[in-house]
């Protein structure tokens, strides 16, 4: 049980770690990159995939902290964390493309709008 | 470990009131105050208050978020102001290191020990009518403070409506928009729900359901989703519905009962259901029909030649959506 324990706590540090760094590279995307697209590319796929990490770590560690295997308030617990990667994963989406592609009847055939609107 | 963690929280909390009010773009100083509402909401939960954790990020994420974005979108940016003087800089930096030195004086001189209202509280939760001691106060013990609360509440979406010139009309969204909210909009119902009845006996309640369903009716509204638009004659009553109904129970157990609010452990539980339904539905509708007047008038008198909201609102008649 003890080796259990500690492969877990493997498993989940070492989820928690590449979750944080991909967050940590999606952030410096964002300061680094030169230009709207370029930046949304970088914070929406690192975030999402950084979360979705983070999300997996905090499930293993519900599960384990359950009183038995199939304890039905960890899955709960679990089913809620999960939908709530899906939602940021849909919210992300949504919101990246509304920044990146202006509405229509608002463009100028170069997004010009778009850029300018975000620099004011 | 955790009181570092709890350190940097604090902090974080710190730097982005400080950006709100000093970032010299209005995009910025909104993105760091929606930020700051947030972060207050993730300190409220450590300091063990959920019921204020919960209304913060409902109300700063959802709704205070809605209305400043639409602010930003709808208004030129304010000409560049010149610079305060000295003098006047002096005086505000003094009159804020007084008041923060009044109230540091002030939470010193409150007593350390536990105050005996909480106990008193604690006590008589068995004859208030629900198992949650912030519900009880705020519906039972103390519901006249709530019941000014809702009467505050119903004075600012009347006022809001009255300066509104006109409906906001429905817009036509893009498919993204219309897609998201289809998704979100029955998991914030749902959880306006539960908080609704969990609100009796774990954190949660009439605010914080009242504070998603105005979110909901707001990103409704945004996706150019008509079911339910609080505006006009039915947002008003549906608005002031709370008011009412709070104000008849407050007549009926004056009337027929022990006295002004005092609920009978008889029939308390469902009372305060019910009065928290109503009222859910009536801050929901109340807040959505602030964010709507707002709108319709900032469409109205939005500066010509700006397309705004009202270009992205309104594609014209040909454009595919």
């Amino acid at each position: 049980m003890i080796a259990l324990d500690i492969a877990l706590d493997i498993v989940i540090i070492a989820l928690l770690a590449a979750g944080t760094a991909f967050v940590a590279v999606g952030t410096v995307g964002l300061l680094r990159f030169p230009d709207l697209a370029t930046r949304l590319h970088a914070v929406a796929k690192a975030d999402n995939l950084g979360l979705g990490l983070i999300v997996a770590a905090l499930v293993v560690h519900v599960l384990r902290e359950a009183s038995a295997p199939d304890d039905p308030a960890g899955w709960g617990v679990a089913l809620k964390l999960l939908l709530i990667w899906l939602l940021a994963l849909l919210g992300t989406a949504a919101n990246s493309h509304l920044l990146a592609v202006p509405p229509p009847g608002k463009t100028d055939g170069k997004g010009k709008e778009r850029g300018e609107g975000g620099r004011r | 470990m955790m009181p570092l963690l709890d350190l940097i929280l604090a902090g974080t909390v710190l730097v982005t009131a400080v950006l709100a009010v000093l970032a010299p773009r209005r995009d910025a100083a909104a993105s760091a105050f929606l930020i700051f509402g947030v972060l207050l909401a993730l300190l409220w939960a450590r300091l063990e208050a959920p019921d204020i954790a919960l209304a913060e990020a409902a109300l700063g994420g959802g709704v205070a978020g809605a209305l400043l974005v639409d602010a930003l979108h709808s208004r030129r940016p304010p000409q560049p102001q010149a610079a305060s003087s000295w003098a006047a800089r002096i005086t505000g930096a003094a009159a804020g290191a007084a008041l923060l030195a009044a109230l540091l004086i002030g939470v010193r001189a409150v007593p350390q020990a536990r105050a005996p209202l909480a106990e008193e509280a604690y006590a008589r939760i068995p004859v208030s009518g629900v198992e949650h001691p912030v519900t009880a106060v705020l519906l039972n013990y103390r519901s006249y403070d709530t019941l000014l609360e809702i009467a505050v509440l119903a004075v600012a979406a009347l006022g809001a409506a009255a300066l509104a010139q006109g409906h906001r009309p429905v817009v036509r969204s893009r498919p993204a928009v219309r897609g998201l909210a289809l998704v979100l909009l029955p998991v914030l119902l749902l959880l306006a729900a539960w908080l609704l009845v969990a609100g009796t006996s774990q954190p949660g309640g009439a605010f914080q359901a009242g504070a998603l369903l105005g979110a909901a009716l707001v990103i409704a509204h945004l996706a150019g989703i008509g079911l339910a638009r609080p505006q006009g004659l039915a947002g008003l009553a549906w608005t002031l519905a709370g008011l009412l109904s709070f104000l008849a129970l407050a007549a009926g157990t004056a009337v027929f009962g022990a006295g002004w609010l005092v609920l009978d452990p008889a029939w308390a539980p469902g009372a305060i259901l019910a009065i928290e339904a109503i009222l859910a539905v009536s801050i929901g509708a109340g807040l959505a029909l602030i964010f709507l007047s707002n709108s319709a008038s900032l469409q109205q008198n939005g500066p010509a030649g700006e397309p705004g909201r009202a270009a992205e609102a309104e594609p014209p008649a040909g454009a595919p959506s």
